[in-house]
């Protein structure tokens, strides 16, 4: 199973990185990075969407977040891929328009990394 | 027969009354002075001497001269020529019998004696005017004309009219057949001329006294006074006193007396045109004959008698005319006095009317004055409850004006805060994402440090090495604990940040107030106390019962109200180290209906209070009273913000230094 972790900060590549050394370590996660929706997109094409669960920032440069959810689930109505969408504290707004765009889940930043491990584990 | 020979003496009467001496030289050289004489005050004079000389003599001549003094008199402009001509001319109207003529000049005589205040004129005047009304029967009016003579005579002591009044007076009362009275005033004027020596009245006087006793039937004082008359020798008076005299004798049946005493009256009479006279002594001659059976003399005399008659006769003709003629005057004056009269009553209608036209303009007048006054005080009242009424609305207009002021800092307030909340969630936003790092790298590296701490642990190094080691792990650890620490309170910071700029994701919705507000006082109570179990405080509510619910969102307000509670408690906790204190907090809530039906909600505590300074602050962001770390200033901002611009409602503060601090909802 592929995670593609979206966000422009290039910060959060080192994050997760760190964080899940162990895991990925083990083989147990896959990560990919994407700095933009775009570039989620261009790494999608011939990817088996089954096997990917996309965790992305909603508030980007260019195409956000919520742009991305909007265009996977216009081909792909119902999943896969999985989709986990982060945003800033409080953005019950973005959080609201993200579940009605076929958002699976929704973490805030700043971000759980224990309850984002479980989260994780328990989709793959 | 005794009324003819009544009015035959009347008639001699006025002829004779104030009769001037006739000697003919006196005439004669008046005329020569006058001859010489310039137009001037003196031969008016001159004229009226003449005119008074003539009176008895030549009436016509007289009456000539005396028109003469008035024109000269009149062209001079001298009032007193004028007066003395009028009233020579009248006495010899009267002597004529022109009485409307005499009443004109009379008039006019009395008008200018008046005008130019000559009294004794006056006087005379008014003798002359009783003797007119005498001769017309009108005695009543004689007497006030009497009356008033001796009225001017008596005030201003003029003692040379005293014989003319007794004179005229004697001749009225002799008129009225008032004998007693007539005899004691010509008795008055006989004293006074005799005093006087006034001698050319003397011949009439003593006529006169001597007609009044014959009249009284005393026949020897009647005798002795026509004697004395007769010694006088006034040839104008003889005819008259002989006749007198004969009709006494007669009356005796002294005939022959009385024949000699007829016959010498009838000469003297024809001598001296007295016709009147000659009628009645020729008269009483034929019935003296006629009784002696002497028919022939009789007869004699009896055609006398008819000859003189028809000449009388023709005389009094012309006089009757014109008295018809006066009469007729007479009666145009008196209708030209109901006239004046008429006019003068008319005069004093309008000036009646006139005043009461003005007296009606006076109440008008008034009757505004006082409407006016009335207004004025209606004005005044109306003024005063107006200025009352302005002073009101000065009061109103300086408190909304004051109330302007006190909104238009708080909108200021309000808009600096709004700004600023804009500024600072903006802020807040972008720091967050850094933070996030901070936060999330810190936390890593705390577990990067333990994981480092496992694996030096299976290396197999001195023991001093692993302690140095184990030392620097711990630092580190606790560094990424502290940056950790203090990242998670700069979070919170941007957390409270964040809610101003936030859309409210809750809805209104219909609130009970009191359950909402009784929920989050217990809550923050024991969420205080959770924190800290020394903590202890008194909480009191008092619900309007009558509360309806209203339109809120409630987890918004109750975000509110925790804030405040919180604050209350931490505020009335922070003196719970003095004596006797009990630190206490109370909500209480009533329904407000004017101006608009409202909810208010009090939030009070006893604690420390605040200074007007701080309590100017209170609403702004990052202000804080608490000690670093403990608030973020963001609370009252933050409540600020939902009451105001999430339900228009407003949110102030009363507080007192040292007594406590109440916050006062109002939605």
């Amino acid at each position: 199973m592929k995670i593609l972790v979206v966000d422009d900060e290039e910060d959060v590549r080192t994050l997760f990185e760190q964080r899940f050394r162990r895991e990925i370590k083990a083989g147990e996660f896959d990560f990919a990075f994407s700095g933009s929706g775009e570039e989620a997109l261009e790494y999608l094409k011939g990817q088996n969407l089954e096997a990917i669960l996309i965790l992305s920032d909603i508030n980007m440069p260019g195409m956000s977040g919520i742009e991305l959810l909007k265009q996977i689930r216009s081909k792909s109505p119902s999943s896969p891929p999985t989709i986990m969408m982060i945003t800033a504290y409080g953005d019950v707004e973005s959080h609201d328009q993200a579940m009605n765009l076929g958002a699976n889940d929704f973490l805030t930043k700043p971000l759980d990394f224990t309850e984002l491990k479980q989260k994780l584990k328990s989709s793959l | 027969m005794q009324r003819f020979l009544y009015i035959f003496f009347i008639s001699l009467a006025t002829k004779i009354a104030f009769a001037q001496p006739s000697n003919p030289t006196v005439g004669d050289s008046l005329k020569r002075v006058l001859s010489k004489q310039a137009n001037d005050t003196t031969k008016v004079l001159i004229l009226e001497k003449l005119t008074g000389f003539y009176t008895n003599i030549n009436p016509i001549l007289a009456l000539r001269y005396g028109r003469d003094a008035w024109i000269l008199a009149s062209k001079l402009r001298y009032d007193k020529g004028k007066i003395l001509s009028a009233i020579s001319s009248a006495q010899i109207m009267l002597g004529t019998s022109d009485y409307s003529e005499a009443l004109f000049k009379l008039t006019e005589a009395k008008f200018l004696s008046e005008k130019n205040n000559m009294p004794k004129e006056l006087t005379t005047i008014n003798l002359k005017f009783a003797l007119l009304y005498t001769n017309r029967k009108q005695f009543k009016t004689a007497l006030e004309y009497l009356s008033k003579a001796k009225k001017i005579q008596d005030s201003l002591h003029i003692s040379a009219s005293e014989m003319p009044l007794n004179l005229t007076s004697g001749f009225v009362y002799k008129d009225m057949k008032k004998n007693d009275s007539a005899l004691y005033f010509f008795k008055n004027a006989y004293k006074y001329s005799l005093k006087n020596n006034l001698t050319f009245q003397l011949p009439t006087i003593t006529y006169y006294i001597g007609s009044s006793f014959w009249e009284l039937k005393q026949k020897d004082s009647a005798l002795f006074y026509f004697r004395k008359s007769l010694s006088l020798k006034a040839a104008f008076n003889e005819g008259r006193v002989f006749y007198g005299l004969a009709s006494i004798f007669k009356a005796t049946n002294q005939t022959d007396s009385s024949i000699f005493y007829a016959k010498k009256a009838l000469i003297h009479s024809h001598q001296n045109n007295h016709l009147q006279t000659a009628i009645f002594s020729a008269q009483l001659l034929s019935e003296i004959y006629e009784k002696k059976n002497d028919l022939k003399e009789s007869l004699h005399y009896y055609k006398i008698t008819t000859a003189d008659k028809d000449s009388l006769f023709s005389q009094e003709q012309v006089r009757q005319i014109e008295r018809l003629a006066y009469e007729e005057q007479e009666r145009e004056s008196q209708v030209q006095r109901k006239v004046e009269v008429h006019q003068k009553a008319l005069e004093s209608e309008i000036k009646i009317y006139a005043l009461l036209v003005l007296l009606i303009m006076v109440l008008i007048v008034v009757f505004f004055l006082y409407r006016n006054n009335k207004n004025k005080h209606r004005a005044n009242h109306l003024l005063h409850i107006q200025k009352e009424e302005i002073d009101t609305q000065r009061d109103k207009a300086e408190k909304a004006l004051h109330d302007l002021k006190t909104t238009q800092v708080q909108l200021i307030q309000s808009e600096k805060l709004a700004s600023l909340g804009e500024l600072t969630a903006g802020i807040a936003h972008e720091i967050q994402n850094p933070l996030n790092f901070v936060n999330n790298f810190s936390e890593l590296s705390i577990d990067i440090a333990k994981e480092l701490k496992e694996e030096i642990e299976k290396l197999e190094i001195p023991e001093k090495d692993k302690v140095y080691i184990d030392e620097i792990i711990g630092d580190l650890t606790q560094n990424q604990e502290k940056i950790n620490h203090h990242g998670k309170r700069a979070s919170s910071i941007v957390k409270g940040m964040l809610q101003h700029s936030r859309t409210s994701a809750g809805e209104k919705e219909l609130t009970d107030i009191n359950a909402l507000a009784d929920e989050y006082i217990r809550l923050s109570f024991h969420g205080l106390r959770a924190k800290d179990k020394t903590f202890n405080a008194d909480f009191k509510t008092d619900f309007d019962e009558n509360l309806p619910k209203i339109e809120v969102i409630p987890q918004e307000i109750g975000r509110v109200l925790l804030n405040l509670f919180n604050n209350a408690f931490y505020a009335s906790a922070s003196l719970k180290n003095q004596e006797n204190f009990k630190p206490k907090v109370t909500v209480s809530t009533r329904y407000l209906t004017n101006p608009s039906p409202k909810v208010e909600i009090r939030i009070t505590d006893n604690g420390t209070g605040m200074s007007s300074a701080i309590k100017a602050k209170i609403f702004q962001p990052f202000f804080t009273t608490k000690p670093a770390g403990e608030g973020t200033g963001l609370g009252l901002s933050l409540a600020y913000d939902i009451i105001t611009k999430g339900h228009g409602g407003t949110i102030e503060v009363e507080s007192t230094e040292g007594q406590g601090t109440t916050f006062i909802i109002t939605i």
